[in-house]
């Protein structure tokens, strides 16, 4: 890989930042991070001379530690779960014992799982490079939906390595085993790369998958070694181990042998530009500013957002900003998922390549795809984990120089949160990932896949529920039949095509240039097109702007054309819950109803803001006519009696805001006690009698409406039965809400505790909300809310009541409280 | 509640009476014995279970590490109604449209078209399907029901003899696939196969509930099916099988080779058997044939269709294909055989028109004028033996075409695909009075003749003065308005006219 050319710059632009008087005093934390030098060890004994000979042509003379520690681990037959910070050359990891052992015995078999089709596309194409070059006779494929059918047999028969996505294994792979038996025998090696994304129900469905696999694996007399590879997450090993249902061996972050040079990480909170709003300079424009002298100097610069809408403003500012200096023509990239493969990899290579000297990405870049190390991180907006956070800066730093991270706060309580409170970035310990692979609805899901894949015996264990119980169950349902110890699959369908492992509609959208000979210039999936390529929307992609002149939902295209325009366009959207089975009710002691039950969700985009270039005006708004994203789910809710809250004095809005409130911390809380993840569980405002909706109005602000179309909205309706929604936000559900409702209590008072215990002012994402959901009222709210349902006071004090202060809390403590509320 | 959700639960709340349905069967079968040989009146699941075949479930063992209790959750979860009991039971896709308006769950009994009244129309005489001897097989570690029949050669299936499938030689079998495999093609030795499957997407779950299999001899057709009767049977019935088809030098099929040849093998593989025996051996496959004489002709190159319009078969009350996995599930789950029977005649007819069909084929092949009435057809015949190296009967069946009017598109393409092979042959004499008579039928509508003589003459003939006449006459024609050239075409017309000109006057 050449070397990009080094600047002597970086601390030039970085002394003008920290002294300018403009700059400087945005700076509210500064530190540098050691670097640590490399930790190598030689390469063992036992490797082929042939892979050894053309890792040395390629440069690769040593290992580094962790990588020496992984290899020997599976080297013994061990299952390997390391931890790998951005770019400490993990592939080695799996590449060396997998290459190894083909050489040994050509007949050997692995997969390599990528989480995304995208991502398993990226890296056949490199790793396909790699063994190129190192001339060995091994050959690799990707095997997902856009693989041709007739090139099908050929990986099936001949592919050493098989690159390919939980999906396909699920839904293609598994249920046709007969046919992948020349790899199902031969197979030695599973690797699962970014471990970490297999989190929540998705990672739940994953485990369901991969103890399949592992049945199969039974079945044709193979045992494969699994390498799975992490991000930084709190329990890697104990991850591993429920994904994979049997002990791995950890290969730490503290094994790291790969070196780092010092790093000065800088967060930066935007001047405040209207004092009596509090508001401050948008985050966009301060990264452009922060970037474009790092960026003119010609310092290799990755830009950080937080949507791929951000990406395309924040790409199109700098190569406006800099379109005078020739010398950057072309050399500033935007990256992000729903670019076309080809514009994908030639961004990839201009970065290793040196290039391009700046890209502006979403997190699309924070996954392993190798575009060598840059010199400075720009974070416009905390990316939401301190896991993220981390891997993002690790894209800046080089073994021998000093890197950058600078992180820029947004207008939003958590970031705001999270700047004022730095300690939060370096001592709170990272996310735990969570999976129930027992969740019932996951194991029988997956049990149906496997009943087809291969009869059960009653010896046999699936998971840790009685299998003879499930199985007589599937036997009543007309699903299995039984002879003997022995069940059969006795269904016409295909249990795999009813199972999703997530909630994303596979279609596609396709974005197609009417000013180009109707050329498809990118893609988007169904649940996002609604927001992004509605009627009316700008929809950028490297950054020229296209306008979107029809939607057509039903044939998943949208037809844009290029406009000259200077502003872009945010949908907005809110979510409708109706009621439309009652399984379990019950009034509660303290107050209030709980409840659960099967509802309709409505995900309805209402209409858009447009916003200016640069000054980041809203100067105007428009209309949406889009058919409904519609679900039927399962969800909890707990409906608050209207009576003591309109004698307490609380109008409709400041009830919406401080149950929101008090639904998001119950919400966070029942992720965690469920092993699921946030996005798992959704969280909406309604009435159980559907006769009123909270939602967005005209110009994005929030109402609540009677259901009676001739009502006048206003923030005066007193609402009869406010109700909080916890649902699992995926159709048909997993039975999460259940639980909830079974945890109601407990998840009320933790909320309760969480809340009060929180060091926000007016409310963060750490305890009443995420950003711009809730008014900055909430939090007293929704402490008064909680002290009532728990019983502490009979009845809600009303708006003119302040919480107290909270208790100053242990740090210790603190980091726990908040550690729990994010996971 | 919905009807479904009245379903579910009145299936799901009386497993009993699931289970008393099942038991009688057994015991009839421990009283019957052996098997019957009256097909049409007895169910095959009455006649003939023996008791010791029905093995009693031993007391299964929980490992200890698992949770109990976990089948009265399911079934709370699953009587509490809502979308989440659909998840539980949910599953994909099925064949049948009708499934999926009730949510796609999969319990009750299928409703099948009962038969219609009796209306014999004189065109279409209905062709009957075999009396099938049923007889159980197996022991008590497995067994299937063998079901046969023997059919004499001369027999009619449609306007077809049966025994005339005999006439499928090597030859004929290599000209219809293009399949060099077949060359040891013997009709003798080769077995005639079709699969009734439970699911459509292949893979493991996926049975083969009936391997009907037909071989051809001197003395006639004989046809027998295996019908599984239940998925634990499934070893001892491809064991049953593995003889017939060792013994096959060939294999013949209709879309087996990418659908049943895939399914058969899986489900080798499944019983830890060597799938070999299915795809090795050479395998024709009726339909490619089928489609490329027919393409053009019929409305679909279905099974269904080319009965009807060229075997001469009409089906009376034949059971959709799509019907045919409720059917068998149904047995297994209630031991009502009604429908059962319909899916065996319909493979049994299916089978006999497979041997017709390929019978029907090799004729087209063999003596297309004779076999093949329509124009289209004939010329796709005489291409396919072009493309196979049949030069000489190629030229045959295309030149009698090509001496009709010029003017019909049919006769138009098969001048042009007939000039086409003289040109590759180097056979200039024979084409340039084709391109000729093709230039006076279309004018400079198609400039094909022109170029193709053109470049015939000045390269290969070396007429140079006459291949640029032709040029000129081709240009003069389009300079009338008399047809039409894209841009690139007429560029190269008119360099080519330039470098003639040149020749012609050096």
């Amino acid at each position: 890989m050449p070397e990009i050319p080094r600047h002597r710059g970086i601390r030039k632009v970085l002394d003008n930042l920290l002294e300018h008087p403009r700059t400087g005093p945005c700076v509210t934390h500064h530190v540098t991070i050691e670097g640590t030098a490399a930790r190598y060890e030689e390469f063992p004994d036992w490797i082929h001379p042939t892979l050894r000979g053309a890792l040395e042509n390629t440069g690769v003379k040593q290992l580094y530690r962790h990588q020496r520690l992984a290899v020997d681990a599976v080297r013994r037959g061990e299952d390997l779960c390391v931890v790998t910070p951005t770019a400490s050359g993990k592939t080695l990891c799996y590449n060396l014992p997998v290459l190894q052992r083909i050489l040994e015995d050509p007949e050997t078999r692995a997969f390599y799982l990528f989480p995304t089709k995208a991502l398993s596309q990226d890296q056949v194409s490199g790793l396909q490079a790699v063994i190129d070059s190192l001339g060995l006779p091994v050959r690799t494929y990707t095997y997902d939906g856009d693989t041709p059918a007739d090139a099908r047999t050929a990986i099936r028969t001949r592919g050493h390595v098989v690159v390919t996505n939980p999906d396909m294994l699920h839904a293609g792979i598994l249920p046709n085993h007969p046919r992948w038996r020349k790899v199902l025998q031969d197979l030695q090696y599973v690797v699962i790369d970014e471990m970490h994304t297999y989190r929540g129900v998705f990672g739940s469905h994953v485990a369901g998958v991969l103890r399949r696999l592992l049945r199969l694996c039974e079945f044709y007399g193979s045992r494969p070694t699994f390498i799975c590879c992490s991000a930084t997450i709190a329990n890697p090993a104990e991850h591993a181990e429920r994904l994979l249902g049997r002990p791995v061996t950890l290969v730490d972050k503290s094994e790291n042998g790969a070196p780092s040079g010092p790093k000065e990480v800088i967060l930066y909170n935007p001047p405040v530009i209207n004092a009596e709003l509090g508001i401050r300079s948008g985050v966009l424009s301060q990264a452009r500013r922060i970037a474009v002298p790092f960026v003119e100097q010609g310092i290799a610069t990755i830009c950080f957002t937080g949507s791929r809408l951000h990406t395309e403003v924040l790409s199109r500012y700098l190569k406006e900003q800099l379109a005078k200096k020739p010398k950057l023509q072309g050399r500033i990239a935007s990256y992000r998922g729903g670019y076309l493969p080809g514009m994908r990899r030639a961004v990839e290579q201009g970065l290793r390549s040196g290039d391009v000297t700046c890209v502006v990405s979403t997190n699309a870049l924070e996954l392993g795809i190798d575009i060598g190390r840059l010199d400075v991180a720009i974070l416009a907006g905390y990316p939401g984990s301190v896991a993220s956070l981390w891997q993002q800066a690790g894209r800046a730093g080089r073994s021998a120089t000093r890197s950058v991270v600078i992180l820029i706060a947004r207008n939003s309580p958590l970031d705001q949160f999270v700047i004022n409170n730095p300690e939060f970035l370096f001592e709170a310990s990272p996310e735990h990932a969570r999976i129930d692979p027992d969740n019932l609805m996951v194991l029988v899901s997956h049990l149906k896949c496997s009943l087809y894949e291969l009869p059960f015996r009653a010896d046999e264990s699936f998971g840790n529920e009685n299998l003879v119980e499930m199985l007589e169950f599937l036997e009543e349902a007309g699903l299995a039949h039984r002879r003997g110890d022995t069940w059969h699959w006795s269904d016409e369908s295909y249990p795999a095509d009813g199972v999703s492992l997530r909630s994303a509609d596979p279609e596609n959208v396709v974005i197609i240039d009417k000013t180009a000979n109707d050329r498809v210039i990118a893609e988007t999936d169904r649940m996002s097109a609604q927001t992004i390529v509605h009627e009316g929307a700008i929809y950028m992609v490297e950054s020229r702007p296209y306008q979107v002149d029809r939607l057509d939902w039903e044939q998943c295209k949208a037809y844009v054309r290029r406009v000259k325009v200077d502003h872009y366009t945010t949908a907005q959207s809110y979510s409708r819950v109706r009621v439309l089975e009652r399984f379990e009710e019950e009034e509660r002691e303290q107050g209030g109803i709980k409840a659960h039950g099967e509802v309709h969700v409505a995900r309805k985009t209402v209409g858009y803001k447009k916003i200016k270039l640069y000054t980041a005006e809203n100067v105007g708004y428009g209309d949406v006519h889009l058919p409904d994203v519609e679900m039927h789910t399962m969800s909890f809710w707990l409906t608050l009696p209207g009576e003591p809250l309109r004698l307490a004095g609380y109008r409709g809005l400041d009830v919406v805001d401080g149950l929101l409130g008090l639904g998001s911390a119950m919400r966070s809380l029942a992720a965690l006690h469920l092993m699921c993840d946030t996005r798992d569980l959704g969280l909406a405002l309604a009435d159980p009698e559907d006769q009123w909706v909270a939602g967005l109005g005209r110009g994005g602000q929030r109402t609540v409406q009677r259901t009676n179309e001739d009502a006048e909205p206003g923030d005066a309706l007193e609402l009869e039965r406010p109700t909080v929604f916890i649902y699992d936000n995926l159709p048909g559900g997993v039975g999460l809400a259940e639980k909830a409702y079974a945890l109601c209590d407990d998840l009320l008072e933790q909320a309760r505790r969480l809340i009060i215990g929180c060091h926000c002012e007016g409310g963060c994402p750490s305890c009443v909300g995420p950003i711009g959901a809730v008014e900055s009222g909430a939090r007293a709210v929704a402490i008064d809310l909680a002290n009532w349902l728990t019983g502490r006071i009979p009845r809600p004090r009303g708006p003119q009541w302040e919480p107290e202060a909270p208790p100053p809390l242990h740090p210790e403590e603190r980091a726990e409280a908040q550690a729990g509320a994010r996971a | 509640m919905s009807r479904l959700r009245e379903r579910l639960r009145r299936q799901l709340g009386e497993p009993s009476e699931l289970g008393q349905q099942r038991e009688p069967a057994r015991e009839a079968g421990a009283q019957s014995g052996g098997g019957g040989t009256d097909g049409e009146s007895r169910d095959p699941r009455d006649s003939g279970v023996p008791g010791s075949l029905a093995a009693e479930p031993s007391e299964p063992r929980a490992t200890p590490q698992q949770r109990d209790g976990v089948g009265d959750r399911l079934r709370a979860m699953w009587s509490r109604g809502g979308s989440g009991r659909q998840s539980i039971v949910r599953s994909g896709r099925r064949r049948q449209a009708s499934s999926a308006a009730d949510g796609g769950a999969s319990l009750g009994t299928p409703r099948f078209r009962p038969p219609g009244p009796r209306r014999v129309d004189p065109a279409r005489p209905p062709t009957h399907p075999p009396v099938l001897e049923r007889e159980l097989r197996g022991d008590a570690g497995g067994a299937w029901f063998h079901c046969t029949a023997r059919l004499c050669a001369d027999q009619r299936h449609g306007t077809y003899a049966l025994g005339r499938a005999l006439e499928v030689d090597a030859a004929a079998a290599v000209l219809l696939s293009g399949d060099p495999a077949l060359v040891g093609f013997d009709p003798r030795r080769a077995v005639f196969f079709d699969l009734e499957t439970t699911g459509l997407m292949g893979g493991g779950g996926n049975l083969a509930f009936i391997v009907g299999v037909a071989t051809v001899s001197d003395d006639g057709v004989d046809l027998t099916q295996y019908v599984l009767r239940e998925p634990g049977d499934e070893a001892a019935l491809l064991e049953g099988l593995l003889p017939t088809l060792e013994a096959a030098t060939a294999l013949v099929s209709f879309n087996g080779k990418s659908f049943d040849r895939h399914v058969l093998a899986d489900r080798f593989v499944m019983n830890r058997m060597d799938p070999s025996v299915v795809l090795d051996t050479p395998h024709l496959d009726l339909i490619h044939p089928a489609r490329r004489l027919y393409r053009s002709t019929l409305s679909s190159c279905g099974l269904g269709r080319l009965e009807e319009a060229r075997l001469g078969v009409f089906r009376e009350h034949d059971l959709p294909g799509s019907e045919a996995p409720a059917a068998w599930f149904a047995w297994l789950r209630t031991g009502d055989a009604s429908a059962i029977r319909r899916v065996q005649d319909h493979n049994a007819l299916d089978l006999l028109s497979l041997v017709t069909l390929s019978a029907h084929l090799a004729r087209c092949v063999r003596a297309p004028g004779a076999a093949l009435a329509d124009p289209a057809a004939l010329a796709q015949a005489g291409r396919l033996l072009l493309e196979r190296g049949e030069g000489e009967r190629g030229e045959e069946v295309l030149g009698m075409l090509a001496r009709g009017d010029a003017g019909d598109p049919v006769v138009y393409g098969a001048m042009h695909h007939l000039a086409e092979h003289y040109r590759r042959e180097g056979r200039y004499a024979d084409a340039l009075p084709l391109w000729e008579r093709m230039r006076t039928a279309a004018g400079a509508n198609d400039l094909y003749p022109w170029r193709a003589a053109a470049i015939a003459l000045e390269h290969r003939v070396g007429r140079q003065g006459d291949a640029l006449s032709l040029v000129e006459s081709a240009l003069d024609a389009l300079a009338r308005g008399e047809g039409f050239a894209g841009r690139d075409e007429l560029a190269a017309l008119l360099a080519r006219r330039e470098r003639l000109r040149r020749k012609v006057s050096a």
